[in-house]
């Protein structure tokens, strides 16, 4: 019976650059291997700044094409993922800028108070009253609540993606972390299993 | 996902006075993942956008122009006498390989002529009505036993759980005459979550067969891209002609072969023409990641679409002889499609690792379909009953002297589509794969209710 086989994620990150410099040399066929690596977190990462499926799939899409068609300009001693990140987040920015023309909007987040926004009803409901508690947060201590706790990221991948130093993420972490715990309600005699 | 321990340790590790308010961090923290929220990522999006981003618009890495022009000299020395084939063997090797590196350094921005469509781009589905393809009576609860290495042949018919003490049986084209034997004692524990059925019917996919198929098959061959020698066996080919074969005689060619009963094309290295290993400089044996690019390079040099297969993964892996096996799994109808056995069924693209060559490609689909909807059986009790009844899972061959070995445990089954070939004909069922916790194996079921039909 035949098995599927995974690589250690250090061997994975020496493929990756193998892949990086073939589609830089114009083998463009292997950027599929990196779509296939990357294509579910990038989504899930402008899901969480939307909160809207047809947005973020929309967004997703862009986030690729974009990269394939400035994949030239990648520096394969920096870390391709914190590249994709960066090119979703700009994608993100952009998409809420060209609809909210006279705000300063960046993500889902920040019009968190706008109770005419659309977003997917589930969202909604799993988020529920921490949503403004996390709207209130600063976009980086936000997103790397979102990197760190929801997707799991490494500091290190994290910094890159914000451009601080691993130290700066994890103060700012730790203050986003203390400001909840000030402003998120607790429920008394809760308990957590 | 992180634990809350590891997250709350992080958080002591950054900044110790966080300790001082576990209690109070703990629930917050359990507050956030939990608000994370659910979705799930389009499978069909998801293919669809990366056939866009690596077919869509994009010049492809084809050179007709200079590969004729090499391929015509290779032909002229190989058809040369004893002493020119010798002189073309060493002229070849360094010239097959600077060919290479000129399509791959010089050609890859050709494009190829547009009005070739793509091998299985589009997959297209007749629909017909109900019970089309007569009395469907396949419900094989099968596993595949670690010993073995062939499924086991059908064995039951779904029944309703009311009639599984009783003798069934059934007599037409696509069924099996069995008996269901009644039993007291359960084969296996499910544990995993029931799957919901909410449709009485369900689509039997057949392959596609008819003239037109195979004449578009046929018509097909050209747009791989291959220099195809002997192609009058192609014009010559008649409804009676089961499968052709036509090769390459250049270095590294191919023998591409048709299957017209099963609409699929197999491309294997044409062995003549594949020099001995060892006399070539060979590259360090490739890793996972490059044998899955290889993979794709390869189909989408030769015009193969994967838009209606998943992400390919790396399916098996032979150190000895340093080749791999890469699985498309095929995907009909959004349905994904599964063996027998519970693996999923597909493309297998064979890589030889060290040359970093495609070896072979089998289950090459032109991806045209009929279907037809059919009654399942909706209540997920009956057919775990129908699963009892009639499973016979493999149990481990060791020997317990004094205990009895634990029943196998079936998880969340995935629902597809279940591919058979019964008299020369495949059949795409509705089905269920089970997983068996722990292990590779896993049984399928069919949810064909036993129907009547022409």
């Amino acid at each position: 019976m035949y098995r599927a086989i995974w690589l250690s994620t250090m061997r994975q990150l020496d493929n990756e650059k193998d892949l990086i410099a073939r589609c830089q040399n114009g083998e463009t066929a292997f950027f599929g291997a990196l779509y296939d690596r990357y294509v579910r977190i990038i989504y899930s990462f402008i899901y969480y700044k939307t909160f809207q499926k047809e947005v973020a799939e929309d967004l997703t899409s862009e986030t690729f094409f974009k990269a394939l068609s400035y994949i030239h300009t990648v520096d394969p001693h920096r870390s391709f993922q914190s590249w994709l990140y960066k090119i979703a987040q700009n994608c993100v920015i952009d998409h809420f800028r060209r609809e909210r023309k006279t705000e300063h909007v960046d993500d889902v987040w920040d019009i968190a108070d706008d109770t005419n926004l659309e977003i997917d009803a589930n969202v909604s409901l799993q988020i529920g009253a921490l949503r403004q508690e996390l709207s209130q947060l600063s976009r980086v201590q936000r997103d790397i609540i979102i990197m760190r706790v929801w997707q799991e990221l490494p500091y290190r991948e994290i910094a890159e993606i914000v451009g601080k130093s691993e130290a700066s993420c994890k103060m700012n972490y730790s203050r986003a972390v203390k400001h909840l715990k000030k402003v998120v309600p607790i429920t008394v005699g809760s308990t957590d299993h | 996902m992180n634990s809350i321990e590891e997250i709350l340790a992080e958080l002591y590790a950054i900044d110790a006075s966080f300790k001082r308010h576990e209690a109070d961090l703990r629930l917050l923290v359990k507050r956030l993942r939990l608000a994370k929220p659910d979705f799930s990522v389009d499978d069909a999006f998801v293919r669809r956008l990366r056939s866009d981003i690596l077919h869509g618009g994009k010049p492809k890495p084809v050179g007709f122009l200079m590969r004729s022009y090499f391929v015509q000299v290779s032909k002229n020395l190989f058809r040369s006498s004893a002493l020119g084939t010798a002189v073309a063997l060493v002229l070849l090797v360094p010239l097959a390989y600077a060919a290479q590196l000129y399509r791959q350094n010089h050609l890859k921005n050709y494009q190829v002529d547009n009005a070739l469509v793509s091998l299985g781009q589009q997959q297209e589905i007749s629909y017909k009505p109900q019970n089309a393809f007569g009395t469907v009576a396949l419900t094989v609860v099968s596993t595949t036993s670690p010993a073995t290495s062939t499924p086991m042949l059908p064995t039951a018919s779904l029944m309703s759980a009311a009639s599984a003490t009783s003798s069934a049986t059934s007599s037409v084209a696509l069924a099996v005459k069995t008996t269901i034997a009644s039993t007291t004692s359960p084969a296996y524990l499910f544990v995993g979550v029931p799957t919901p059925l909410n449709k009485p019917t369900a689509n039997v996919v057949e392959t596609d067969t008819s003239s037109a198929a195979r004449s578009e098959l046929l018509s097909n061959i050209q747009s791989l891209g291959f220099e195809l020698t002997d192609m009058t066996s192609i014009a010559n080919t008649n409804d009676s002609v089961g499968v052709i074969e036509v090769q390459e005689t250049k270095p590294f060619g191919y023998i591409v072969s048709m299957n017209l009963n099963k609409m699929t094309i197999q491309i294997s290295k044409n062995p003549a023409t594949w020099l001995n290993r060892n006399d070539l400089p060979l590259t360090p044996d490739t890793n996972a990641t490059d044998t899955v690019a290889v993979a794709n390079v390869f189909l989408q040099a030769h015009n193969i679409n994967t838009s209606n297969y998943g992400s390919p993964v790396l399916w098996s892996e032979n150190s000895a002889s340093s080749t791999a096996t890469v699985l498309f799994p095929l995907i009909i109808d959004q349905e994904k499609v599964y063996n027998i056995d519970g693996n999923p069924y597909g493309m297998l693209v064979s890589v030889d690792q060290k040359l970093r060559k495609v070896t072979s490609v089998t289950g090459i689909s032109l991806q045209r379909y009929t279907a037809s909807p059919y009654p399942i059986e909706t209540n997920f009790s009956n057919i775990l009953a129908a699963l009892h009844a009639t499973t016979t899972v493999a149990t481990s061959t060791v020997a317990h002297a004094t205990s009895t070995p634990p029943l196998p445990r079936l998880t969340t089954p995935r629902a597809g589509l279940i591919r058979y070939v019964t008299g020369g004909q495949e059949f795409f069922v509705p089905g269920l794969v089970f997983p068996v916790a722990s292990s590779t194996r896993a049984l399928t079921v069919s949810l064909l209710k036993n129907s009547t039909g022409k």
